[in-house]
Parts: structure tokens; sequence; C-alpha cells
């Protein structure tokens, strides 16, 4: 199975890029990728309503084309808005430091 | 009343299975994303994406099993986008008052509006919900 570069369906033959057609967008491989990039395909295919092509398959309960899409191609990724400050807690001079106040066991 | 410790959204949390630790991977403060201009996205997209929320709380002994919190990921008009089921708050540990819940989102909105995460909590059986905690998270939505 391999994926669809124009629309991410993921559910494609191997052999698909050998003129097969994706069943999600339709493209047909080896004609309307010749002309067009894939991403122009994408947006070309979502500006006219993202439709499932193959009528004869039904999409998997989970499709959704622009979900799909956005989450394929444009990977939404987390960002910082700051840099963390350190800072450190001093000890209050009235603790008792164990360390050099244990005495030393009688051998 | 619980008493919220600590509400974080991350990346990832990683759990020590045996000893019940912790540790928290990339704190959430801002989502990027990237999109062609003339990709129009309709209002309320989400799209996959793997992350959590750590609340970390403590209940009185004599409150164990009472409360329930529920995560709400809020858009900027108010919309709820995702909810977590409501969880019950009890110690997992025997003698124990520390409770932790690790709330698993697996979409983030589509959107150029900042947006929450919202924390609620309510006696097991009450009407409303009451707030515990937002946590606002910034977007950078650009076009090229």
């Amino acid at each position: 199975m391999t994926m669809c570069p124009v629309c991410g369906y993921r559910c494609l033959p191997d052999d698909v890029f050998d003129h097969g057609i994706c069943p999600s967008c339709g493209t047909e491989f080896g004609y309307d990728d010749v002309t067009l990039t894939h991403e122009a395909l994408r947006l070309e295919w979502l500006a006219k309503g993202g439709e499932w092509f193959d009528k004869s398959i039904t999409p998997p309960s989970s499709w959704d084309p622009v979900a799909d899409v956005v989450a394929t191609f444009y990977k939404p990724r987390l960002a910082s808005i700051s840099r963390p400050v350190r800072t450190e807690f001093r000890v209050d001079k009235m603790m008792t430091d164990v360390e050099t106040k244990v005495l030393p066991v009688a051998s | 009343m619980p008493r919220l410790l600590l509400f974080a959204p991350c990346e990832k949390i990683d759990l020590d299975e045996t000893t019940g630790l912790v540790s928290l991977i990339h704190l959430v403060e801002k989502l990027e994303v990237t999109l062609p201009a003339a990709l129009q996205i309709p209002p309320h997209s989400v799209a996959p994406m793997h992350w959590q929320s750590l609340a970390v709380w403590q209940v009185d002994r004599s409150e164990f099993g009472q409360y329930e919190q529920m995560a709400n990921l809020v858009l900027e008009d108010g919309t709820v986008a995702a909810n977590s089921e409501p969880k019950k708050l009890e110690p997992t540990l025997p003698g124990t008052t520390g409770v932790k819940i690790i709330a698993t989102l697996s979409v983030v909105p589509i959107t150029d509006k900042p947006f929450l995460l919202r924390l609620s909590y309510r006696k097991i059986g009450a009407p409303e919900w009451m707030p515990a905690a937002e946590y606002p998270v910034e977007v950078l939505l650009v076009r090229q």
C-alpha cells in the first residue's frame, strides 16, 4: 500500500503510479500529474469541494479531505513563546546542613 | 474541595508504569501551521495530531471519588472542539491523596485564532461544571 501524494489517501496499491487512479481525489497518475504538480492538483481538488472520487468504493469512516491534507502535507507543529528563565533556591542560613554536622561513626 | 496543583498540555507525557512518575515532554505554548494561500479551510476544521494534558490534584481523604474532572478544547468563539470524558478524582495508590489524570487529544484546531484548553470539575451528580484552569495556546497560521 502507498499514499496518494495529492490527497494523502493511504490505501493505494503500490502500482498506482503506473496510470492508476486514486479513488479519493481521482488523480490519474502519469496523466493528470504530467502537466500539474501534486500540490496544484491537491488545491484544485479541494477548491472543487474535495469530494470522494470513486463512488463504487465507500470512503473510510474517518476520511476527511481537509483534515487529512493538512495533517499529511502541512503538519501543524508546536512552538515556544518564551525561553525559560533559570533561578535557584537559596538555602536559609538558619537551616542545618546535615552533610557537615553528622558526626563520623566511631570505628 | 479538590485542589488543582498543575494543569499542563504537552506533546507527550511519559509515564513510568512501575513508579507512577510522569515526565512532561514539550510543553505546548504555540501552534504553527503553514498553508498554501489557495487552500480554503472551512470554519471549525481540525487536523489529526496527538498531544496530551496532565492534571495533578490533591483531594481530601473525605472526598475521594466524590468529584470528577473534564477537559475541553475551546475555540476563540466559544465552540468546544473536543472533550475528554469525565474522570473521577480518586487516588490510584493506597495511602495517598494525589491524583494525576492524563487526557489524550487526537486533534488540533486549524484556526488563526488562539484557543484554550479548559479544565473543569464538579461534584459527581452536580449539574454545573466549575472552572479549574484555562491554558491558552497561541496560533501562528502562515499563508504562503
